[in-house]
């Protein structure tokens, strides 16, 4: 959990002096009679930068034993939920969102809930075919293409 | 008093129209299912359905949203009290002795008690709403931009303040807000600034792929981490019997029940704090001013009253300054007065003026969603629980599918799906690390708001920042936000100085890990 605590410091820190120098460089001064639009992004780069260190001095201060991860079980599940999420947005790229989620629910329910077939199949069918009707029927959102996509699904 | 009256019967009228009744029943039944989901909380459904609920007219989009709000209050003390799963962050404080009182067979009273306790604080709470929002309103309307900067500052630090844990660490999540909403185009130069280089961030990162990210798929993260297993559950059927034996047991706790509701009211009007605070001190006040303040956490049905007429005020608390000045009273009235731009309205006291049917038809469907999530939450709880019996290895699929479409359509590109996924993953390290994530969605929101007030301000000025200090108005507000700011640094001080065991709110967060 220190190390955690640390590295969240140095990101926060890191994260500040870059919107300082983003906010910079389109005029964080007042000109004009008015102040320039990186004026109020760059003072509060300035406030976070602080609140970062601070922060930071204090972890690095105080002995923390927890760990982040309790076990590995809870990794592992944090993992396979952020993969497989990571994953689904891939495949989007490729073969579009409707394709993608129904292969996603297909490995999520059956490799990792490792749910009967019959279930599998209804889950893996129900959800994204009733997610396109509502969205891209009844509210008219066009969901993502992929690069590959199968013309003939249209 | 009299115009109060005919305000409120004008938005029943607007209410009871049937399209809108409609909207109001789907939105208790979907609120509930949502409270009772333990990695989903209003905040979460609201922002979900968002991309559905703005596609409806706004009358009906709200009552629909009211119902989701009340249904989700209700819905998630039922899995707080029957199986110490807290649905929502608001309903942790009624586990303290619901939870206790199920496992002594007495689940049917606690469940009795907990939603007449919301119901009656609720609808007390609309009355008094009912008085204060006109003259508030108007006396808005008479604010210049100094005032209502100070006003978001003092959102901010009520947010810093009364959140509980570390004041550095809440003020890191208000900044990381404010600098998301300054990304993109400029508001008043039209420059496009702290873009990174990337053309994708031109248009900005908007709050509805911030909140679905860190609140869908970052409780999601932190439910899988913790397992979340479908436990046991306590049988409970709430009988007549159970309702009137809770009612006359409660009459005796009117003392308890009124300190709660006032209190909760209170700090939801405070801008940016809503119900999960409320629902800590409510508790902690019963603790303290109790004769026997031993028995607390051991199921007594005032251990259940008190946090539950605390949070259910405060709820309706939060929604008179976000209807009266524009500023949310907590994080789910934050993704309301979300809702209401993307619809086109601005909030604030014009709002009363321009659309009175909205703003009234809003308040008296609140009534009416506590109306209904009283009666489907008495009897149909069997049901309710039958959800939780869902695998959670169904529900992550889901989840994720609707969080994905839910930010893409803010602006329909495939780049938005992937910034909801890095703010869950954010969201899962700041909640680990002990970085409260509600300020962070209330400066979103207001931060374009706060911006534009305060460099207004600076223009009428001439660049003279004396003109937040002195406008009264302007003075008062900033010395309130001081004062709420630093309240957790003088708090500990006051308890040494007393000599009192302390029940803050602090010390009950720490109890509900066990």
């Amino acid at each position: 959990m220190r190390t955690g605590q640390i590295l969240m410091g140095v990101a926060v820190v890191a994260f500040a002096v870059a919107v300082m120098v983003q906010a910079a460089s389109v005029g964080a001064r007042w000109t004009e009679g008015q102040a320039g639009p990186g004026f109020f992004p760059f003072w509060l780069g300035a406030l976070l930068a602080v609140c970062g260190a601070i922060v930071l001095v204090q972890s690095l201060r105080r002995p923390d034993a927890a760990k982040f991860f309790h076990d590995r079980t809870a990794l592992a599940s944090v993992l396979k939920v952020t993969a497989t999420a990571a994953g689904l947005l891939v495949l989007t790229y490729l073969i579009g969102f409707r394709l993608a989620s129904i292969g996603y629910l297909f490995v999520y329910t059956r490799y990792i809930g490792k749910h009967r077939w019959p279930a599998v199949i209804a889950m893996s069918l129900i959800i994204p075919i009733s997610g396109y009707y509502i969205f891209e029927r009844v509210l008219q959102v066009a969901l993502p293409r992929g690069i590959l996509e199968i013309p003939y699904l249209d | 008093m009299g115009t109060a009256f005919h305000d409120l019967s004008y938005g029943l009228g607007v209410a009871v129209h049937p399209l809108n009744l409609l909207a109001g029943a789907l939105g208790v039944i979907v609120g509930t299912t949502i409270g009772v989901i333990p990695a989903l909380g209003p905040t979460q459904g609201a922002a979900l359905l968002l991309p559905i609920v703005f596609r409806l007219p706004p009358a009906t989009g709200l009552i629909f949203l009211s119902g989701l709000y009340m249904g989700a209050i209700y819905g998630g003390s039922v899995t707080s009290i029957l199986f110490n799963i807290p649905g929502t962050p608001m309903s942790v404080a009624s586990a303290f002795d619901g939870y206790p009182m199920a496992m002594k067979g007495q689940g049917a009273r606690a469940l009795a008690g907990s939603a007449l306790s919301a119901f009656i604080a609720g609808t007390g709470c609309i009355v008094l709403f009912t008085f204060f929002a006109r003259p508030l309103a108007e006396y808005a309307l008479t604010w210049g931009p100094p005032e209502y900067f100070s006003v978001m500052l003092l959102a901010y630090a009520a947010l810093a303040g009364l959140e509980g844990g570390s004041l550095v660490k809440s003020s890191i999540s208000v900044l990381l807000g404010l600098i998301l909403t300054a990304i993109g185009v400029d508001i008043i130069t039209g420059m496009p600034r702290i873009t990174f280089g990337s053309t994708n961030l031109l248009a900005g990162i908007k709050f509805l792929v911030v909140v679905v990210g860190m609140f869908g798929i970052g409780e999601l993260l932190r439910a899988a981490e913790e397992n979340i297993m479908s436990k046991s559950a306590v049988k409970a059927k709430v009988r007549l019997a159970d309702i009137v034996g809770a009612l006359k047991e409660m009459s005796g706790y009117w003392k308890t029940f009124l300190r709660s509701t006032l209190i909760g009211f209170w700090i939801g009007v405070l801008p940016g704090t809503g119900a999960t605070p409320a629902s800590f001190v409510g508790y902690g006040l019963a603790k303290r001013f109790s004769k026997n303040p031993e028995k607390f956490g051991t199921g007594v049905l005032e251990g259940v009253v008190a946090p539950e007429s605390a949070a259910s005020s405060a709820e309706v608390g939060s929604l008179l300054p976000l209807v009266t000045l524009g500023i949310p009273g907590s994080p789910t009235a934050a993704v309301i007065l979300g809702a209401l731009m993307i619809w086109g309205l601005q909030p604030g006291p014009l709002l009363m003026v321009d659309h009175p049917e909205i703003v009234w038809g809003f308040i008296a469907s609140m009534y009416i969603a506590a109306v209904l999530s009283m009666v489907l939450n008495m009897f149909a709880i069997p049901l309710w629980t039958q959800i939780l019996k869902i695998p959670f290895t169904v529900q992550v699929p889901l989840i994720v599918f609707l969080c994905y479409i839910g930010g893409y359509t803010e602006n329909n590109t495939l780049f938005t799906m992937w910034m909801v996924l890095v703010f869950g993953v954010i969201g899962f390290f700041f909640k680990k690390l002990g970085y409260p994530l509600s300020p962070l969605v209330v400066a979103i929101v207001l931060g374009d708001d706060t911006e534009s007030s305060f460099r207004r301000s600076l223009i009428i000025s001439g660049g003279n920042p004396s003109i937040f200090f002195t406008r009264p108005v302007s003075l008062s507000l900033l010395l309130l936000a001081l004062a709420l700011f630093l309240f957790p640094l003088v708090s500990p001080a006051m308890k040494r100085f007393r000599k009192q065991p302390a029940p803050g709110p602090a010390a009950e967060t720490g109890d509900r890990a066990a």
